[in-house]
């Protein structure tokens, strides 16, 4: 059955203490956040994508051919220009192969996923590349920049599945107004702070479209998402006997790579079976139920888990932060 | 690696940079990292395409102080400090200048094993080049 082969995860080196916000701005905003990683000045989601590749292709018991790359990510560092071209660059000799770019929600790298798995579904034997990378960046100023961190997680997809299997996919779409969006040509992000609780409701309608499938028991929901939404998001998903997990606390808001990445970590700890829902909510949802294959514990063996990414990294001070996201560069000011 | 590459270079051998490709010798076996017309050691110039493992260590090393650092990197050496450069030993034989990523100077030894990262390398004329630099193992 279609599914996950092999997946590899990157954090940046550098993190940011909440409390370095306490001691400049008098609060920190995101709150339950104790930390976050965010990428060095020569780090961005192109980066941190080929690193989580590597780290995927690396545990693989024998090298595959790709034929397909689907790279999910809000913050490219060109609109026009593929910076997905600069994955299969640096990763593979052979450059035919379809790359996509998906971009413009938080969903995106969970839609990078499913489009990896599809396009594996559509051909006999063949094998794709979903990688999911973000580092979303907002005005120093901005109290919603608090959260904004950085993180990359790759997966190989391919015909046996064998570390998990592919299920079934549901996604909604919602008009939202407000919260969290980017014009074009802006480098930051927006919020107007409304407080709609736009992505509790994004959950909401992501829960009922669900209902109307056999999910079976999940026993593990990979969100990554905040401690805000966290807390209603099994009831809103009707599934509040689901393990969630607290990714976010320690690494921040990583765009689309926060639920992808939470997947990496489920994966990290599932048992042979267990059911995993990996949803990717902000303008809407799009969710991939998988269950975790009989090759997981061997395959999960070599290469660094997620909780030893996290353990590592090195803490720095808040201009250290600044000036590593060029926040105090006249070049680049506020360019992250 | 460490320095100004003009974009139509850059452009000329970019999957030979972003994938350590090396150029092995077809008369002696001889591996030559970046690429050469000419094997220095027989004077063959015929080549196969060789991957490297990206693993070595620290062979020597510099630490650029002081805005010491080519105008490609002003920004970088403004905003992060000492640009740190370093000649990696390859697993496989070849030495190589190189940038050195995530490790501060102090923490530089001679002999310390080294992988290879993609990393930006600056950003001028308008675009950005990602390129390969080398970071300590475990990092």
């Amino acid at each position: 059955m279609v599914g996950i082969e092999s997946y590899g995860a990157a954090l940046p080196t550098l993190r940011l203490p909440a409390t370095a916000y306490v001691e400049a701005w008098g609060a920190c905003a995101a709150r339950g956040m104790k930390q976050k990683a965010f990428c060095a000045y020569d780090e961005d989601p192109v980066t941190l994508g080929i690193e989580a590749a590597r780290q995927a292709l690396g545990r693989l018991p024998a090298s595959v051919e790709i034929g397909a790359l689907f790279f999910g990510v809000t913050t490219p560092p060109f609109e026009e220009k593929p910076s997905a071209a600069t994955l299969p660059t640096a990763l593979f000799e052979n450059s035919a192969m379809r790359v996509t770019e998906i971009t413009g929600s938080p969903q995106a790298g969970v839609q990078a996923l499913v489009s990896a798995v599809e396009y594996c579904m559509a051909g006999k034997g063949r094998y794709a590349l979903g990688v999911a990378a973000d580092a979303p960046s907002g005005p120093v100023d901005a109290s919603y920049e608090h959260a904004l961190g950085a993180a990359a997680v790759a997966f190989v997809v391919g015909p046996d599945g064998s570390v998990a299997s592919f299920e079934n996919s549901f996604s909604v779409t919602r008009e939202t107004f407000g919260s969290r969006f980017r014009r074009h040509g802006d480098d930051t992000l927006s919020d107007l702070e409304l407080r709609t609780r736009d992505n509790l409701a994004s959950a909401q309608a992501l829960g009922a479209e669900m209902a109307a499938s056999k999910l079976g028991k999940v026993k593990r929901l990979a969100l990554g998402a905040d401690a805000g939404l966290m807390r209603g998001v099994g009831k809103a998903l009707r599934l509040p006997e689901a393990e969630t997990d607290a990714l976010w606390s320690m690494i921040g808001d990583a765009g689309s790579a926060s639920a992808p990445f939470a997947l990496a970590a489920a994966l990290d700890v599932a048992r042979a079976g267990e059911m995993i829902l990996c949803a990717g909510i902000g303008s809407g949802a799009t969710a991939a139920l998988l269950a975790a294959g009989k090759e997981l514990s061997k395959r999960r063996r070599k290469g660094a888990k997620v909780a030893n990414l996290i353990a590592g990294g090195k803490m720095v001070d808040y201009v250290t932060y600044l000036k590593h996201r060029r926040m105090l560069s006249s070049r680049f000011g506020g360019n992250g | 690696m460490t320095s100004y590459v003009s974009l139509p270079m850059y452009g000329a051998n970019i999957d030979e940079r972003m994938q350590l490709i090396a150029g092995k010798c077809k008369s002696c076996g001889q591996l030559a990292y970046p690429q050469r017309p000419v094997c220095t050691k027989c004077g063959g110039d015929q080549f196969d395409d060789t991957p490297l493992s990206g693993n070595g260590t620290l062979y020597t090393y510099s630490v650029v102080a002081g805005n010491g650092a080519p105008s490609e990197f002003d920004d970088e050496q403004t905003m992060t400090g000492d640009v740190l450069c370093g000649v990696v030993e390859l697993k496989e034989g070849p030495c190589v200048m190189v940038r050195l990523a995530d490790v501060d100077p102090e923490q530089l030894h001679i002999g310390m094993k080294l992988r290879a990262v993609i990393r930006r390398l600056y950003d001028q004329e308008g675009f950005l080049r990602y390129g390969t630099k080398f970071e300590p193992v475990g990092s």
